[in-house]
């Protein structure tokens, strides 16, 4: 008897679809590990260091906070004089520092190693100008108290401020005079004038430095 | 009938269990990503920094604020190149900006492979965007 005819056609892996099988295996999984390893090392360690971070720098310098003339200006005495601890009690438990250009404002603990988030500021000082004046002149914008000081001889009639009367006396204005605050520059013209005109105002110089906020939960 | 049922299609085993290994292999790597914490974008800082230039230039007590610059070719010609310096002392050594407008552009040009921090400004006559990077 012939044996079953079944023994000549048993089921034989093929070489070609076992290579085949072993290369797609392969190459899968190399790319699944370099997804996981691009996950792995893009993410965020330390989220609640972060969030603490990013929160006290841009409490320190959002517009309504104290120690800022407006967003991202910076008073550097009133920055010097705020207590972390009081004004933002989410850092109590941190080590962390706080450092103005070169300066450093605040540090407690030893923040080495923590999450630093730095922000463009300006660091704020008043300054005060005053100068003598030719008949037409201009104020800078944002100017504290412009103020006028003519000269006693009171030969000063009128002051123009953009091209709009501000101060009239047909005999000679006499003393200081305090022109009204713009957030643009005035221009100003002093008709009648012998002798020295003064022009004072109280302005904000700010020069550009970086407030680096460092944390370490 | 004999040789029919001897000649019946066979599934290829090599390509089961192929399909079988990707498919573990995936769902391995799946619960592996799901897990993991989420990645930080690479220029939050950049953006931050972005952000910082676009509130300080667009300031109303100065004289040419960056809003001005969408405002028309005519007041882009005129503030750019006190904006193009305020820019420039703005920032530390490390970074580098560029100001892009409807009407051109101010600032270098940023390399095609860098990590590049935007932020963005809408003004009523178009969207002025600052880009920011690092040297």
């Amino acid at each position: 008897m012939e044996p079953p005819a079944s023994t000549d056609r048993r089921g034989q892996a093929s070489l070609l679809a076992l290579v085949v099988s072993l290369v797609v295996l392969t190459s899968v999984m190399g790319i699944a590990l370099t997804i996981v390893d691009t996950a792995y090392r893009s993410a965020d360690r330390e989220p609640e260091e972060r969030r603490i971070a990013t929160t006290l720098a841009q409490r320190l310098v959002s517009a309504d906070a104290e120690q800022t003339v407006r967003a991202n200006v910076v008073n550097v005495t009133a920055l010097r004089a705020l207590s972390l601890d009081r004004t933002y009690p989410f850092t109590r438990d941190t080590a962390l520092r706080v450092r103005l250009g070169n300066e450093t404002i605040a540090e407690r603990g030893e923040p080495t190693g923590g999450t630093t988030v730095r922000r463009v500021v300006l660091r704020a000082h008043s300054q005060s100008v005053t100068r003598t004046v030719p008949e037409t002149t201009t104020v800078p914008g944002g100017a504290k108290r412009p103020t006028i000081t003519v000269p006693a001889s009171g030969s000063v009639t009128t002051v123009r401020a953009n091209g709009r009367v501000v101060f009239h006396d047909p005999a000679g204005l006499v003393g200081s005079f305090e022109l009204p605050r713009s957030h643009e520059s005035i221009r100003l013209r002093i008709t009648g004038g012998t002798g020295p005109i003064t022009v004072s105002y109280g302005r904000i110089q700010a020069e550009p430095t970086e407030l680096v906020v460092t944390v370490d939960a | 009938m004999r040789e029919w049922t001897e000649e019946r299609a066979q599934l290829s085993l090599s390509l089961l269990e192929v399909a079988i290994g990707v498919l573990f292999v995936f769902a391995v790597v799946s619960g592996m990503i799901i897990g993991a914490p989420t990645p930080q974008r690479p220029t939050t800082q950049l953006d931050t920094y972005a952000h910082d230039v676009a509130i300080v230039l667009d300031d109303p007590t100065n004289q040419h604020r960056l809003s001005e610059l969408a405002r028309s070719p005519s007041a882009f010609a005129r503030a750019r190149t006190t904006l193009d310096d305020r820019l420039d002392r703005l920032l530390s050594e490390n970074l580098l900006a560029r100001i892009e407008t409807p009407h051109g552009a101010v600032g270098y040009a940023a390399p095609a492979s860098v990590a590049v921090g935007r932020a963005t400004i809408s003004t009523p006559h178009g969207r002025v965007r600052i880009l920011v990077w690092y040297t």
